[in-house]
């Protein structure tokens, strides 16, 4: 009975696969959707042909293999569906905002020597900015084409691409770092599991906490770490003006560390001491000083304070550990990491927008708006 | 990058890693012998990717942890199941017990796989 659902609803899913690519077959409105509707296309194919293997191959179909034939149907409806509600929705509904954003991220891309394709962006975000790494989707909120201060987190999430970008010998050295980083990460939680367990107190609690630590790191921490510190490599100062920004606006409080539980991403504590480090790493030591100096009296004013388990889950060891692989990555990569006297059209008109935010807040919207202006019509913009 | 984002990129290293072993289960079944040894190779090298301690390869670290706290309350033995499956199977096609328990390795896989979709979906 189940074997004449399964081949029913397999069936089905194929019809739907069809159906999706009905919906994406029409004439684009710019160049920059091309390379998501291609990949739209092949994921389609793929899906049916995976499906009609499910169908039809003699062996899948043997009875003592229902379990794997289950799962990966699951998977394969589960990739479907992901691709309908992201990539085609917005292919379904292109907006001119798409199209100007995907500029920005080309010319990102050709300023800092990005080795890999740039992404197609979308203003479709449900949260905030978003990558979806493997159909090199880039989410971002509806209005958000309309302002400067967030669009540092551009870097940040191209960067996630290095990391899930799989066979590829020209990043090979960014995730060789990373590899080395996350081998650094276990190496330094198995030593204090050591020193715990000579030590003494609640053994038992502590070594839980700890292999939650490491497991935070290395599920998604290390790589949200990775993508801050490429940020602020290839841009500057002002990713570290919109992680305070981000933080200011929509944070809790900087230093919780939930366990039990799960956190995806790391305390906002943590990811701006990386970032400082990351600075001075680069000799921008002065810009580094007005960023810690600011944050610091916006952590005061919060109240919050770091808890006992904080320095536990984020050691300064690691974070600084994270600057330098990320360097190293960043530069085995080829990419063009930016110095003092760095200058480019995007560089520019980013890092300019946070010095003119600080230098006149009351008339620095009018300023942004002209500014985005001029980028979305191609002129010069800074 | 937001939850959605970091997630997504977890599925894609998860799903990856957990069709190959599906595949190669199915494969392990196949009538003819080369491709039941090739399939038992592959699994093979798949152990231990995840079971090796100096491996820089990001994926299979992230799978490494994954199984690390996913499979203790599974199967109870946590990585040295792996581990012994690993070694088992390098010398020969493996048992009964065997299969069920490369089984709950992929299940393990698969219910990570489901529950990162789940949330992704916005099902929390």
């Amino acid at each position: 009975m189940i074997e004449h659902y399964l081949n029913a609803a397999i069936k089905q899913e194929q019809e739907r696969a069809k159906i999706l690519k009905g919906k994406i077959s029409h004439t684009l409105p710019a160049i920059e959707l091309n390379a998501l509707h291609q990949t739209c296309q092949d994921r389609i194919d793929t899906t049916i042909d995976s499906l009609e293997l499910l169908l039809t191959d003699p062996l899948i179909l043997q009875k003592d293999l229902i379990h794997e034939r289950i799962r990966l149907f699951r998977r394969v409806i589960g990739d479907l569906s992901l691709l309908e509600t992201t990539a085609i929705t917005a292919l379904t509904r292109p907006h001119a905002d798409d199209i100007a954003l995907s500029k920005l991220a080309f010319k990102i891309h050709k300023e800092i020597n990005f080795p890999l394709p740039p992404p197609t962006v979308t203003c479709l975000s449900r949260e905030y900015f978003s990558i979806n790494t493997s159909l090199r989707l880039l989410e971002v909120p509806l209005a958000e084409s309309d302002f400067l201060l967030h669009l540092p987190d551009l870097y940040h999430e191209i960067a996630h691409l290095l990391i899930s970008t799989r066979n590829n010998p020209k990043i090979a050295g960014y995730q060789s770092e990373y590899g080395k980083f996350l081998a650094s990460v276990s190496n330094y939680y198995e030593g204090e599991r050591i020193i715990n367990r000579k030590s003494t107190g609640p053994k038992e609690y502590i070594d839980q906490a700890l292999a939650s630590f490491e497991y935070f790191w290395i599920r998604g921490w290390a790589n949200e770490i990775f993508s801050d510190l490429f940020a602020i490599y290839t841009l500057g100062p002002a990713f570290a003006w919109a992680h305070f920004h981000l933080t200011a606006e929509r944070g809790g409080d900087p230093y919780d560390i939930q366990v039990p539980g799960f956190m995806s991403h790391p305390p906002d504590q943590a990811r701006m001491e990386a970032m400082l480090v990351g600075l001075n790493l680069l000799n921008l030591k002065k810009s580094a000083d007005e960023i810690q100096k600011i944050w610091e009296e916006f952590i005061n004013a919060t109240g919050t304070k770091p808890t006992p388990l904080y320095r536990r889950a984020c050691p300064l060891e690691l974070l600084e550990r994270a600057a330098i692989h990320a360097l190293e990555g960043t530069k085995q990569i080829g990419c063009r990491i930016i110095q003092e006297d760095t200058s480019s059209q995007i560089h520019d008109i980013l890092n300019n927008a946070w010095v003119k935010f600080w230098a006149n807040p009351e008339t620095y919207h009018e300023w942004e708006r002209d500014c985005i202006s001029r980028l979305k019509d191609g002129s010069s913009g800074s | 990058m937001s939850d959605i984002g970091l997630l997504g990129s977890i599925y894609e290293q998860l799903r990856s890693y957990a069709d190959k072993l599906d595949h190669a289960l199915i494969g392990l079944r196949d009538p003819q012998p080369e491709v039941a040894q090739r399939a038992r190779a592959e699994i093979v090298g798949l152990l231990h990717e995840i079971t090796n301690k100096d491996s820089m390869d990001p994926t299979s670290r992230l799978v490494t942890a994954i199984l690390k706290q996913g499979l203790p309350t599974i199967a109870g033995q946590g990585l040295s199941l792996c581990v012994s499956l690993r070694k088992a199977l390098e010398q020969r096609p493996p048992t009964s017990l065997e299969m069920s328990q490369l089984e709950l390795v992929a299940l393990t896989l698969d219910k990570e796989c489901s529950s990162t979709l789940a949330r992704i979906k916005g099902k929390r």
